[in-house]
């Protein structure tokens, strides 16, 4: 039994460490938002307020983080409906020609970003489709089915399909097995998708780049405000905003959750 | 569907709700989100109607081009570039854009490209203030007298280093040669690009026109690369690259444009910008009319291109970024102390003539493939 | 699910029904059919352009459009971009190894060991990607950097009088900073495929006297595989093709293949030949890969 707590107590521990090193980056940013001096180096100088007063100012930066949170959230619900299709299909039935479906979905993910970028750009400007934020969500869409498509997989492989005759036998139409025997179970993997593209999606560069007309999204203001030494405390401020406001939204979440579970009868 | 908010909080929090309404709110939301890009709200719209300008970053604060404003009431659209190939690279893929910001010495292959339509220079209100030597920039007149650009801002590519961290000898004797001081290793950066960083060493190895290099200068070019590349830091790509570390003293010695000396000297960083004895380089930017611009927008795109070289932009460009301006009633407008702590002076040609005017590069693939390998330790 | 006599005769009405119903492929390719849809008309153009693209030659600000192998064969002439092609498959290499040993005890920490809010941790786990890549970039650089989070301690600590300069500017701060982007992509599909396996497998090999070691490598580790191959394939090949990390933190050492091709589009106006280039980054990615879903068979081969 001691053995047992010590060894969850060392992954403990390390699960804590790692989450030391994810967060290490995120923690310097707020640091140096309150630092009176536009250069962002040791040693800090004193304490302002300045750099939060400007970003409230800018007009550009709100619109675009605005932009790539209509851009994240479209991409990651569609992208993970697109994946659930994709991985019921190819976990669920023996196909011809799976590895190379598999394959040709996954292609977006080997073409390097650039090359995705200049060659859609290529094609959207052949067809005459204006670029807007429509654009950027194309390319994210095709950039984020992959990610959403390989964790369905990897949780609906080894399903087990014998829930799901029991339930056609039950007399569940297609869409009634899906929605209370295969959904619940493949959750955890549609959460996992839909938080992995929306990050993925939200924080995009390259393709933003070049598929978007004059409506930046975040990571393409943050660049361009980066390359300018005197805007980029402001940046910093929004970073920490950002990352202060997820939590928050997070413990709200989770609060409510908990009320919930105090609330809700006791199960039968 | 209209659940109150507090309903829908409270369902969700006692997971009272059925599974169906919950099917349908999801259904919703899925719409919701799928049409949310088509409806970007009525302030947008407007939008359409002026021109989408492709420039440098800090080009698009209103201050650059409150004339616009005071016109039409709103402000164009602006797309950033990194630098002129990029935003070459975005325009030859199919990107269209009403004015562009290129370097004049960017102006010549654009134009082979067919991405240029010459400038009716008549509809240009301030044109008959820009400063002479700026009418006659190699390159941005062709042989017919079409122009194709209007030069907006200029200023210097130079070393930019801290006198208090290297030999006090190089404060007298001002040269490129310390970026290939040994002391300073792992101390000093060059430029990411040909032109101001291929075209420092090349000037640097005395090379006749750095335009126009003979096989032997390039050769001189490439020994010169070679050498400075262990002894650098890194290759900057932008200001912040070498702000940031010529603050912290991590660099002791770069090239650089004016506006970072601006930009340090006014955080109080103790820093000088040189005149090298070979010679500094001087560049002018400023802006194009795309062939590909829309045509109920070219009214608006010559308004636009007019209050960027309007006195009241320049004063922006000289007193925030330190660069020259092209017009030469903006130095009117700012005190000789000003103007003289950025140097600059009232009299703009003088020091335009002073430097090695930036040029189109002379068989730029093969250099650029030149550098890459150097880049690449070869 | 054994077919009887009757049924060929009732199904002359719904024949083709029945068809479909019984052929599992069809069904397969009518329920992947959106999403392949979707993948095809947004690949199908890029694909033809980068193709055809690669086969002819850039003049100036032209293209030539006849048909020439010199952009292939440039690529084994000289040596600048197998070289660099070598560097970037070893960098990502090591990132995803690097990325996957360091996310897997953190993923099997939330599934074995995290009894309740599960879903909280995992959100705890993305939080830091939802700011910009740019500014965790950037933020890599104050904490390497010469006068960073690191040098400054340890100075102030006495450990060190001169801050060191090796910190940063090199392939391994590539490593460092890419390891940090990719953590959220390699520990979501580990966690997923851990939290798919059944307890009583594992209680089973306990029960049957195996120690905890071995039930993790006999019993856990296999059956999470899907989830660490998915994991390492969303890893290993986005990043070989990188260029702004290279850029930001790679100093004049740390050029990958994507830099080359982003060179190649944009300072040295080769496209034809950045498509060739971009082309063979793929084929020889799609080997790798290959060579890992092998490797990974005959582990599973080997321990299953």
């Amino acid at each position: 039994m001691a053995a047992t707590r010590l060894k969850l107590n060392g992954l403990g521990l390390y699960a804590i460490a790692y989450l030391g090193f994810l967060y290490l980056p995120v923690a310097v940013l707020p640091v140096f938002s309150f630092n009176d001096s536009q250069y962002v180096a040791f040693p800090l100088k004193g304490f302002t307020l300045r750099w939060y007063d400007e970003l409230a100012d800018s007009y550009g930066l709100l619109n675009a983080l605005g932009n790539s949170i209509r851009v994240a959230l479209c991409v990651s619900v569609l992208s993970t409906v697109l994946g659930v299709f994709a991985a019921k299909a190819v976990t669920r039935y023996r196909m011809h020609g799976r590895g190379g479906l598999i394959g040709f979905i996954m292609v977006p993910l080997v073409i390097p970003e650039i090359i995705l970028g200049i060659s859609l750009l290529m094609t959207f400007s052949l067809s005459d489709v204006r670029l807007s934020l429509v654009t950027v969500g194309i390319g994210h869409l095709l950039l984020c089915v992959p990610f959403s498509m390989l964790v369905l997989i990897s949780r609906m492989e080894g399903f087990d399909r014998s829930m799901e005759e029991a339930a056609r036998d039950l007399g569940e139409n297609a869409w009634g097995t899906f929605w209370r025997v295969t959904f619940p179970i493949i959750f955890p993997g549609v959460v996992a998708s839909l938080l992995l593209t929306f990050t993925i999606s939200f924080d995009e560069f390259v393709l933003a780049f070049f598929l978007s007309g004059s409506d930046a999204t975040l990571p393409l203001h943050i660049w361009s405000q980066l390359r300018f030494p005197e805007r980029l405390p402001s940046v910093l401020s929004l970073g920490a905003i950002i990352v202060v406001a997820s939590t928050i939204v997070v413990f709200v979440a989770e609060f409510v959750r908990r009320r919930g579970v105090q609330l809700a009868p006791p199960r039968a | 569907m209209d659940y109150k908010k507090d309903d829908l909080v409270e369902m969700l929090a006692t997971g009272k709700m059925s599974r169906r309404k919950f099917q349908s709110l999801l259904g919703s939301l899925g719409i919701a989100t799928v049409t949310l890009p088509v409806w970007t709200g009525p302030a947008r719209a407007a939008a359409e109607d002026h021109p989408d300008v492709l420039t440098w970053e800090g080009w698009d604060i209103p201050e650059h081009h409150q004339e616009y404003f005071d016109k039409h009431g709103e402000y164009p659209n602006f797309s950033i570039m990194g630098d002129e190939e990029e935003g070459f690279a975005k325009i030859l893929a199919g990107a269209r854009y009403d004015v562009s910001h290129p370097c004049s010495y960017k102006v010549e292959i654009w134009r082979d490209a067919g991405i240029l339509q010459p400038i009716d220079v008549s509809r240009l209100d301030h044109w008959g203030d820009i400063v002479p030597s700026l009418k006659q920039i190699p390159g941005m007149t062709t042989a017919d007298g079409d122009v194709y650009f209007v030069a907006s801002e200029w200023g210097h590519t130079s070393v930019l280093y801290r006198p208090d961290l290297v030999d006090p000898k190089y404060q007298e004797e001002e040269t490129w040669g310390i970026l290939w001081d040994e002391r300073y290793a792992g101390r000093l950066s060059m430029a990411d690009s040909l032109i101001d960083g291929v075209m420092v060493a090349a000037i640097y190895g005395g090379a006749e026109d750095p335009f126009n290099m003979t096989d032997a200068e390039v050769e001189v070019t490439g020994d010169l690369l070679r050498k400075q590349l262990p002894l650098l830091r890194y290759y900057w790509t932008s200001p912040t690259d070498i702000e940031n570390a010529m603050a912290a003293g991590e660099l002791v010695a770069t090239s650089s444009w004016n506006d970072s000396y601006t930009a340090l000297k006014g955080e109080g960083i103790n820093v000088k910008y040189m005149n090298p004895k070979e010679g500094a380089m001087t560049w002018v930017c400023g802006f194009c009319l795309m062939s590909a611009a829309d045509p109920e927008k070219l009214e608006k795109s010559y308004d636009l291109i007019d209050a960027f070289i309007s006195p009241e932009s320049g004063v922006v460009t000289i007193m925030d970024e330190g660069y020259g301006h092209a017009n030469a009633k903006a130095f009117d407008l700012v005190s000789d102390e000003d103007l003289a702590e950025r140097g600059l002076s009232k009299n703009p040609d003088e020091l335009l003539n002073s430097g090695i005017f930036q040029e189109p590069i002379g068989n730029e693939p093969v250099l650029q493939g030149l550098f890459e390998e150097i880049k690449a330790g070869l | 699910m054994s077919a009887s006599p009757s049924e060929p005769v009732r199904a002359t009405r719904g024949g083709v029904r029945v068809w479909f119903m019984r052929s599992e492929s069809a069904r397969g390719y009518a329920l992947l059919s959106p999403t392949l849809v979707v993948v095809v008309l947004g690949l199908i153009f890029p694909i033809v352009i980068l193709t055809t693209l690669s086969f002819w030659k850039q003049d100036y600000v032209d293209i030539i459009r006849t048909f020439t192998l010199e952009n292939y064969s440039a690529f084994f002439e000289k040596k600048i971009y197998y070289l660099i092609l070598y560097r970037s498959i070893r960098i990502s290499a090591f990132v995803t190894l690097v990325t996957i040993v360091l996310a897997y005890p953190l993923a099997y920490f939330i599934a074995f060991h995290v009894q309740k809010n599960k879903i909280m941790w995992i959100i705890l786990v993305t939080i830091p990607f939802w700011t910009s890549y740019l500014l965790r970039v950037f933020a890599w650089k104050v904490i390497l950097g010469y006068n960073g989070v690191i040098n400054s301690g340890l100075i102030s600590l006495g450990l060190i009088s001169e801050p060191l300069e090796f910190l940063l500017y090199n392939p391994t701060a590539v490593v460092i900073t890419l390891a940090h982007a990719w953590a959220a992509v390699a520990i979501l599909p580990i966690y997923v495929s851990l939290e798919k396996i059944d307890r009583s497998l594992i209680e089973a090999a306990r029960d049957l006297g195996e120690s905890a070691f071995m039930t993790f490598v006999r019993v856990t580790l296999p059956l999470s595989l899907p989830g660490v191959i998915a994991a390492s394939l969303l890893v290993f090949i986005p990043t070989v093709g990188e260029y702004v990390t290279p850029t930001l933190v790679g100093g004049t050492r740390g050029i990958m293949i994507g830099n080359i091709i982003q060179s190649m589009f944009g300072k040295a106006l080769n496209w034809p030949l950045g498509a060739a280039l971009s082309i063979i980054s793929m084929l020889t990615v799609t080997l790798a890969v290959c060579v890992l879903l092998g490797g990974t068979r005959w582990f599973r081969k080997k321990v299953g």
